[in-house]
């Protein structure tokens, strides 16, 4: 059986190897637009190459985690790219002694950029599944995925003092978390 | 427990704000090997950490390349004719006009199994680039080292900066260019290269070294230049950022420049980087490659160059934006005479912020004609 527009998404969640070969024809315009945007400021050479593989490999690995149809596959793949670019722009920023930096990363370190920081980025997503649907949805847009609050807010039809409130108590309650974490592991 | 697949998979987003851009056969071609070697070779792959490159002086690091965006070049794959054009990618557009400038050199040296070329060398009065070849009967990983790699320019005792590019292209087959600048000019270069081992860095194939003995010599003249003093800076918040001279070759346009820093920021700041953004008064945008920079501890002053594409010659005037970036992080190693690594580090505290930016006003540059 051949790979086909109908059929890739089953076949690669079989293990098909022909399924990756006809998503990165499919994706690859659009998996390297996004990483492009987020990482071509760092002027470093290789490292959108290496996140585009990487991306492609994670659809690869991850793929029983997807649940959806065509265009949900689509918005997967750019989430991912989107995700793993902006992953890598912080890890790059940290490892520059000739810093290029983002504003916002250096102007306020928030709760979350620690998290971050700390070398396990697992912890912070497990924290954040602990949160309730409507909360773990805007973190990921907003720390996975650069959202901004009022493109979120445009998205969940609220305001965006109610997506900044709620940012500001799951914060806090993260902190929290957190805090007990390290507890935990002392 | 959700993972950040599923919660990426939950999470909703507009259609819209996706973005796609052209990619060639060749890429598409590229990532797909990568990926079925990955495939073949780990199920349970996991990224390889960022390859972190020892400080000598100051090393400009830039890891391989892929991805042909050009399709006019894309025919010298896999025989590739220009490698300065081949691993700047297409995207600085820096090296151009490289290969056409550069001397031949392409000598071969073989030993132990594997044959190192010279392919091409220049000089542009500053900066020494060259591009090699290595063939080897063993897999060396994507990104093979050279352990023991030692470049000398006859009677130069100064400092060197530079940057190192290597890339598999096929099979057992690896391009590169290593870049050295020196701290002043200079019409003419002997260079002696020296290459004692080989060493992948990658963990899987780490346990293969191969030494040998790979000697080159090769003298080079400078690319003539047209020097233009310039001597024109800006200050702020008491940092003094000037540009010293731009030497315009007919490949590319060095601009020399120098920063010089108060005590009291010293204090406050470990790195102190002047970097430059240029463009000309007709809309061109340049790309360059930092070529490092060099100074004394006891001073306050520090010297840079950046090293930039072909210069419009309908441009009459340049527009430099000076830029330091100010950090409390990273660190390197120093080296005296005798090789003795000493650790550079920092710490953050409430005095010594992690980063910080100062952003200059312009510099106009007149061209001379």
């Amino acid at each position: 059986m051949r790979c086909t527009e109908k059929n890739y998404i089953n076949r690669l969640k079989k293990g098909n190897e022909d399924a990756l070969e006809f998503i990165v024809d499919k994706y690859l315009g659009l998996v390297k637009a996004t990483v492009y945007k987020v990482l071509s400021p760092l002027e470093r050479d290789g490292i959108i190459e290496e996140c585009i593989n990487d991306v492609f490999l994670s659809v690869w690995n991850n793929s029983n985690k997807f649940n959806g149809e065509e265009l949900e596959f689509k918005k997967w793949i750019y989430k991912i790219a989107k995700f793993k670019a902006i992953d890598y722009y912080r890890k790059e920023i940290k490892n520059l002694d000739v810093s290029l930096e983002d504003k916002e990363i250096s102007t306020n370190k928030l709760v979350e950029e620690e998290i971050i920081s700390a070398e396990d980025r697992n912890e912070l997503i497990q924290l954040i599944s602990t949160l309730e649907p409507l909360d773990r949805d805007i973190f990921t847009m907003k720390f996975f995925l650069g959202a901004k609050s009022d493109d979120i807010a445009k998205r969940f039809e609220l305001s965006r003092a109610a997506i900044d409130n709620r940012i500001y108590r799951g914060k806090k309650k993260l902190s929290k978390e957190a805090t007990r974490l390290k507890l935990e592991v002392v | 427990m959700k993972d950040i697949y599923e919660l990426l998979n939950d999470v909703d987003i507009d259609e819209g704000e996706i973005e796609t851009m052209e990619v060639s056969d060749i890429e598409k071609a590229k990532v797909k090997k990568y990926l079925k070697k990955s495939i073949k070779k780990n199920k349970g792959w996991k990224k390889k950490g960022l390859v972190a490159a020892a400080l000598c002086f100051v090393v400009i690091g830039s890891v391989g390349v892929v991805g042909i965006t050009n399709p006019a070049y894309a025919s010298e794959i896999p025989i590739v004719g220009d490698i300065f054009r081949f691993l700047d990618n297409g995207r600085t557009g820096m090296y151009d006009k490289y290969k056409e400038n550069a001397n031949e050199i392409n000598v071969t040296k073989e030993s132990n199994g594997v044959a190192i070329t010279i392919k091409d060398a220049i000089f542009d009065g500053k900066t020494v680039s060259y591009t090699y070849e290595i063939k080897t009967d063993k897999d060396l990983g994507e990104q093979p080292m050279c352990g023991e790699w030692y470049f000398n320019i006859k009677g130069y005792k100064g400092g060197m900066s530079g940057g190192s590019v290597i890339k598999k292209v096929n099979t057992n087959t690896y391009i590169g260019k290593d870049d050295y600048t020196i701290d002043n000019e200079k019409d003419e270069v002997i260079c002696k290269l020296n290459i004692s081992k080989i060493t992948p860095i990658e963990e899987n194939v780490s346990n293969i070294e191969i030494e040998g003995n790979w000697d080159f010599d090769f003298s080079l003249k400078a690319i003539p230049g047209n020097k233009q003093i310039i001597n024109k800076g800006t200050e702020k918040d008491g940092v003094k950022a000037n540009i010293e001279s731009i030497t315009k070759t007919s490949m590319s346009f060095i601009i020399n420049y120098s920063q010089v820093v108060p005590n009291e920021l010293k204090k406050k700041w470990f790195g102190m980087s002047l970097e430059i953004e240029v463009k000309d008064d007709l809309g061109n945008i340049y790309k360059g490659q930092g070529n490092g920079g060099h100074g004394n501890d006891n001073d306050n002053t520090m010297y840079w160059s950046k090293t930039f594409g072909k210069l419009d010659e309908k441009a009459t005037k340049l527009i430099v934006t000076p830029k330091m970036y100010l950090s409390n992080t990273g660190g390197g190693v120093s080296m005296d005479e005798n090789g003795k690594e000493t650790e550079i580090k920092h710490t953050v505290d409430a005095d010594h912020p992690e980063k910080g930016k100062i952003k200059f006003d312009d510099v106009v540059i007149d061209l001379e004609k």
